[in-house]
């Protein structure tokens, strides 16, 4: 690489995860000079979507924020015989398989970060097409919207009329502070407050396990909140409240990056960091790479993007996120979940009584992330052991036992986060926290956002980035009416006129 | 909110660091030639609305904001683009060279029926040509795809590119549509277009 | 490279707006004005319809540029007629087969077309021959309709646009009528509510003869997505009668199908029982829409006497006076006219005129196709009719069933949600669906209870309790000894404005 880098900046950011992806946008933004690079030859880091081939490389080798990898290609299904192997390692490219998928609430944070910042041009989303639940060991979906229980033939007709009554209660409540339910409810649990309504089972189960996402223990309060954050991201874009990006969640943190470049940050990848040393007051940083040494005024890296000779500072590494993930030839649930060749479906799961969960999200080729006739597991718990198998196990049976997918692919693997990444009072370096595991960007915008704030105090995160016809360019006369902004047809208009002008009289 | 273009399409600029593509999209955009709006940062694609065939044609232009330097460009950057602009200058060999990179990382990240086409750019500057245009000329023909000496400065088949570029792209989208294939996506859905229809509470209130 | 974003201020913005708006003016000025001239010229030519363009696709509705628009096409489309017409008298006639074909070569042809026009008759190969004329005609009609749509995307919600649009298709032979269906599909999935994508939809499929059973698929898929939506429950209300006949005649389709209809109308009421337009469905599914809509001259009673004759409509028909009513006896027949009405509302209606009467034979009334047959009064010796409003309709087992079915889901709901003012009213109608003398009481307690816990609209079922009481006492009344002399009002009525009063012209004596 030809290194004409310029050798100061403002900020050096390790590591093109969506943290770091938002707070170099986020600096860039503001004017500050930035250098954004990884080691990886890829951007997103943990974050990213691959290739099946660059993926299945990637669980062969372990590295410091991913490891326990491993995978296995099934006999094709008798169904489906033309899916082999081979044929799916042609169709690799197709593939986009997330390291941390997620989706978004429509009103979330995210959606709220990418409209505020004007990001949102850069990506595109789909809609998902069902919030399932098991009810009964089936799969049923979950009602998201007026049609849907208009349309439902899961509910009775009084069933119907008692589910929009809670929610229309939920979502009108806390406009009244001295609201009899609040008063009555407080310090309980929302599951107390479920049954005080005189639901049906099959309707508390319903909200508790996808609407209002809750075990018996949440609180009143919670579930609450959790159930009008729901009910808030409906009906904005698609049936349901959730998002999920178009090609995989990998195309998020190049979106901020995008930003970030466009606004002059310089992007470097394929680059490691040797070493990171301060000057006595911590007001410069050197880092070396390459052979080079380049200063910056704060530096801001990824958990697995700290050079060998600081990582200790934060800690061990320790399992975190326990992943599964499977490519099959049919979808999860029935034909209803999965019209005109499959859903991008939700469906939250709970095993020992509540006590752990997992978050499963089905792609199906209208996400981008894969070839049509094929679909896409993803299978996510916190990790509580070095086996992601083992971890998974509870929930992978209640899944394909009784809803069993004709298989093709299984690949398990550990994402790893360091003991003590907050404490990192030792180093200048700020650090940001790995993939947490939750449905949203919250936990991730908000470690952004804080960082952000550590180094900038008085400066706005990504304020809104204007449109390319509001800026002005270099020596042009601001308020001058440039003829090519005008509409096409007004200015073909006016070249009429200005050919006729000759000929004819115009009133003014 | 009311739209007012048939359609919408996103054409991408390509090409090594200095060969123009600023330029070209300003030229394009604004007619305006201006060296020092290389350094203008903060814009990443222009828009302008041209009329084909009585149709509305609103072209959205991306540009690389400077991630082609070390060749950074992220695969978002490709996603829906319908039509790319490869360019190189005719006095810089080895960004004619680096066609063939450019094409081959096209390959990897465009949609497959993306359509493309060859620009070799700062064709008024023929006394420092170190690309002759056949050889322009014949690595389109590889390619399967159409070629054009163009001068950002001197304003010289700029406008005809992209008139070429949209039109081919109209008549095949055309041609899907005709078929009933329209492209595929089912609902994706751009963030900016907010609707507030179907939720719970939404309804028209009488009685 | 680094550096902060130049970005206009607010000022400067609004300067360039400004400018821009003094530029759209100037422009708008020009050409009206030059619009006006070259119409008092009568130069309807290319440039007007140019000129019009400019300005409609930036303002629709204009309506005055859309008439210059029509007398432009006329006179363009009146030359090419006529052209095509002495051609066609003198050319071969297999060049006509090919017009059939012109449309799909017509839109690849168009740019080629345009600039044929500007050469104009100098190249006067691509002027002759009966396809090439009959293409240009076409293309005519093919720029009126591309304009439009683009001015209802500006906004679909643009009269004029509409209308000029159903014009210029009207004056095509040749219109393809499912193209403009697919256009009805797409502004329908934008905006499933707008009842101009209705009217123009109902137009375009009875032109395009669309089976009505596609028809009702397409509603029913609408009202999927958002049963909120008066105009497919219309569009529904059209399309139910003729497709699902119902034999009486009593009911507004057939039995069958209106137990599906009331089952979905229930669902979407349960669901968002706010939602209005489900609920006016309803109320049409439940009356006896079919009864009213076959005859719109609907007697309630007659009487006539030697000397005058009295005549009480259920609903109000200002135009009796235009029909022919005829007393026939079995050896005379009498005109009856004229006829003054009696009331506001002209519901009541008098003649004076002398009748002889003998009690002895049969009397018939004779009016709009229906005769009427006609009783003695025993104490006057005048002749008398009289039908109580609301006869129920008939009614079959599984109709009545899913009647049933419906009422408990409305009770069972009522011990979750006892004051639900809609759950109220919906099973008082219920009731009165299934069984009105059974239910009369019940229906009453709702309306009762209504007036309650629905104080705003008490009037509202006020008046309603009126109606069911007088329509009860109505129904009542032929069975008892009274009859036709007394009637007694019912207890509960005391208000001046009592329903179904013209009823009471049969009696002699109103007690109360």
């Amino acid at each position: 690489m030809s290194d004409d880098l310029p050798e100061e900046f403002d900020l050096i950011v390790l590591g093109t995860g969506f943290a770091e992806s938002c707070i170099a946008a986020a600096a860039s933004r503001i004017g500050k000079t930035v250098l954004h690079i990884d080691s990886h030859d890829y951007y997103g880091d943990v974050w990213n979507s691959f290739s099946l081939e660059a993926f299945n490389k990637l669980l062969d080798q372990p590295s410091s924020s991913l490891r326990n990898g491993s995978y296995t290609w099934h006999e094709p299904a008798e169904e489906a015989p033309s899916w082999t192997r081979e044929t799916l390692l042609e169709k690799s490219r197709r593939f986009s398989l997330d390291l941390s998928p997620r989706v978004a609430y429509s009103a979330g944070a995210l959606v709220q970060l990418l409209i505020k910042s004007n990001i949102c041009r850069y990506a595109e989303f789909r809609a998902l097409d069902h919030v399932c639940m098991l009810y009964n060991n089936e799969l049923v979906s979950v009602p998201c919207s007026r049609s849907d229980v208009f349309n439902t033939k899961t509910l009775t007709m009084v069933e119907k009329r008692l589910l929009m009554k809670f929610l229309t209660a939920c979502n009108d409540y806390g406009e009244d502070k001295c609201n009899e339910d609040a008063l009555a409810f407080r310090g309980r649990t929302f599951l107390e407050y479920l049954k005080a309504q005189r639901v049906t089972d099959k309707i508390a189960t319903c909200v508790m396990q996808a609407i209002a996402m809750c075990d018996a223990s949440s609180s009143f309060e919670t579930g609450m909140q959790r159930t009008q954050r729901f009910l808030a991201s409906l009906g904005r874009y698609g049936n349901t409240p959730f998002l999920f990006p178009m090609y995989g969640c990998g195309e998020l943190p190049q979106c901020f990056c995008r930003l970030c470049a466009v606004f002059g940050g310089i992007y470097c990848l394929k680059r490691s960091v040797d070493d990171i040393s301060w000057t006595p007051d911590a007001k410069e940083l050197l880092l070396s790479s390459a052979g080079k040494t380049l200063r910056a005024k704060h530096i801001v890296c990824a958990p697995g993007q700290l050079p060998a000779t600081l990582a200790p500072h934060y800690g061990q590494l320790q399992p975190h996120i326990s992943r599964g993930l499977f490519i099959a030839a049919s979808p999860l649930g029935n034909e209803e979940l999965n019209k005109g060749g499959g859903g991008v479906n939700l469906l939250r799961l709970l095993a020992d009584e509540g006590q752990r969960e997992a978050c499963l999200i089905q792609l199906s080729h209208y996400s981008g992330a894969c070839p049509a006739g094929l679909y896409i597991l993803h299978l996510t718990t916190p990790a509580f052991s070095e086996d992601p198998a083992a971890d998974l196990a509870d929930f992978t049976a209640q899944l394909f036992e009784t809803n069993a997918p004709q298989i093709l692919y299984s690949a398990y693997f550990t994402i790893t986060a360091p003991t003590n990444a907050n404490e990192s009072a030792a180093t200048p370096i700020y650090c940001t926290a790995a993939p947490a595991y939750e449905l949203d960007y919250d936990a991730a915008i908000a470690d952004a956002r804080h960082i952000f704030s550590q180094i900038y105090e008085n400066d706005d995160f990504l304020p809104r980035a204007p449109d390319p016809e509001e800026i002005v360019v270099d020596g042009e006369d601001p308020s001058a009416l440039n003829e090519h902004s005008l509409p096409e047809d007004l200015r073909a208009q006016l070249h009429d006129l200005q050919q006729a002008a000759q000929q004819m009289d115009i009133a003014e | 909110m009311a739209k007012t273009y048939d359609y919408l399409f996103k054409l991408l600029l390509i090409g090594d660091s200095g060969v123009g593509k600023t330029c070209i999209l300003f030229r394009f955009s604004e007619d305006a030639f201006n060296t020092t709006f290389i350094s203008t940062i903060g814009i990443d694609f222009k828009i302008r609305t041209i009329e084909l065939d009585n149709k509305k044609i609103k072209l959205q232009i991306w540009d690389t904001a400077g991630q082609e330097r070390f060749r950074t460009i992220t695969t978002a950057y490709y996603r829906g683009a319908m039509g790319i602009m490869l360019v190189y200058d005719i006095t810089q060999e080895k960004s004619f060279e680096n066609i063939k990179n450019w094409i081959r990382n096209i390959e990897e990240n465009a949609a497959a029926d993306v359509e493309k086409m060859l620009l070799g750019n700062k064709c008024e500057l023929n006394d420092k040509r170190q690309v002759s245009k056949e050889r322009g000329e014949q690595l389109a023909i590889e390619y399967g795809i159409k070629f054009m000496e163009t001068s950002a400065k001197a304003s010289i088949n700029v406008e005809e590119a992209f008139l070429t570029l949209a039109s081919d792209i109209k008549a095949k989208t055309e041609k899907r549509m005709e078929a009933n294939n329209p492209p595929k996506g089912g609902h994706q859905l751009k963030l900016t277009e907010i609707r507030t229809k179907d939720s719970w509470l939404s309804r028209c209130s009488l009685l | 490279m680094h550096g902060r974003v130049k970005v206009r201020t607010t000022e400067e913005e609004r300067e360039r707006k400004k400018k821009e708006q003094v530029l759209k003016m100037r422009a708008y000025r020009a050409a009206m004005t030059r619009i006006q001239k070259k119409r008092s010229a009568g130069e309807l030519d290319d440039e007007l319809l140019g000129l019009t363009v400019q300005i409609l696709q930036r303002n629709p509705d204009i309506s005055t540029l859309w008439n210059i628009r029509r007398e432009c096409v006329l006179r363009k489309t009146g030359e090419l007629q006529s052209a095509l017409k002495e051609l066609e008298a003198t050319e071969a006639p297999e060049a006509t087969v090919a017009a059939g074909k012109l449309e799909e070569v017509e839109k690849e042809d168009k740019v080629e077309k345009e600039e044929k026009d500007d050469t104009g008759e100098a190249d006067s190969k691509a002027v002759t021959g009966v396809a090439a004329l009959a293409q240009q005609l076409q293309a005519i009609y093919t720029t009126e309709l591309d304009l439009t749509e683009h001015c209802l995307m500006v906004n679909p919600k643009s009269y004029n646009s509409w209308h000029h649009r159903c014009w210029t298709l009207e004056q095509n032979p040749q219109a393809d009528w499912q193209r403009e269906l697919q256009l009805c599909n797409k502004y329908l999935k934008y905006d499933e509510r707008n009842f101009h994508t209705w009217d123009y939809r109902r137009y375009v499929s009875a032109k395009a003869a669309v089976p009505a059973e596609q028809e009702l698929d397409f509603c029913t898929e609408k009202i999927k997505v958002n049963f909120s939506n008066y105009s497919s429950w219309h569009h529904r209300s059209l399309l139910l009668p003729t497709l699902y006949p119902n034999e009486q005649h009593d009911r507004p389709m057939s039995e069958h199908k209106l137990q599906e209809e009331l089952e979905m109308v229930l669902t979407a009421a349960f669901t968002d029982p706010n939602d209005s337009s489900a609920w006016f469905y309803q109320r049409w599914l439940l009356g006896s829409g079919a009864q009213e809509r076959d005859q719109p001259v609907a007697v309630a009673a007659f009487r006539c006497w030697p000397h005058k004759a009295q005549l009480a409509l259920k609903k109000p028909y200002p135009e009796l006076p235009q029909l022919q009513i005829q007393l026939i006896s079995e050896q005379q027949t009498w005109q009856l006219q004229p006829w003054q009405p009696t009331n506001g509302e002209k519901t009541q209606w008098q003649c004076d005129q002398a009748i002889y009467i003998d009690p002895s034979q049969d009397y018939v009334l004779a009016l709009a196709g229906q005769r009427l047959k006609l009783s003695v009064q025993p104490s006057d010796k005048s002749l008398y009719y009289f039908v109580p409003p609301h006869a129920t309709a008939s009614c079959s087992k599984e109709l009545l069933g899913e009647l049933q079915t419906q009422l408990q889901s409305c009770l069972d709901l009522l011990e979750y949600e006892p004051d639900s003012k809609w759950t109220l009213l919906t099973s008082a109608l219920l009731m009165r669906a299934i069984d009105v003398t059974g239910y009369h009481e019940q229906s009453l307690a709702h309306l009762a209870k209504l007036e309650q816990v629905d104080a705003l609209r008490r009037g509202y079922y006020k008046d309603l309790a009126l109606r069911w009481t007088m329509e009860m006492a109505l129904a009542k009344w032929p069975q008892t000894s009274n009859y036709p002399q007394l009637f007694e009002m019912p207890t509960k009525i005391s208000s001046t404005r009592t329903p179904y009063v013209q009823y009471l012209i049969v009696a002699d004596t109103v007690s109360s």
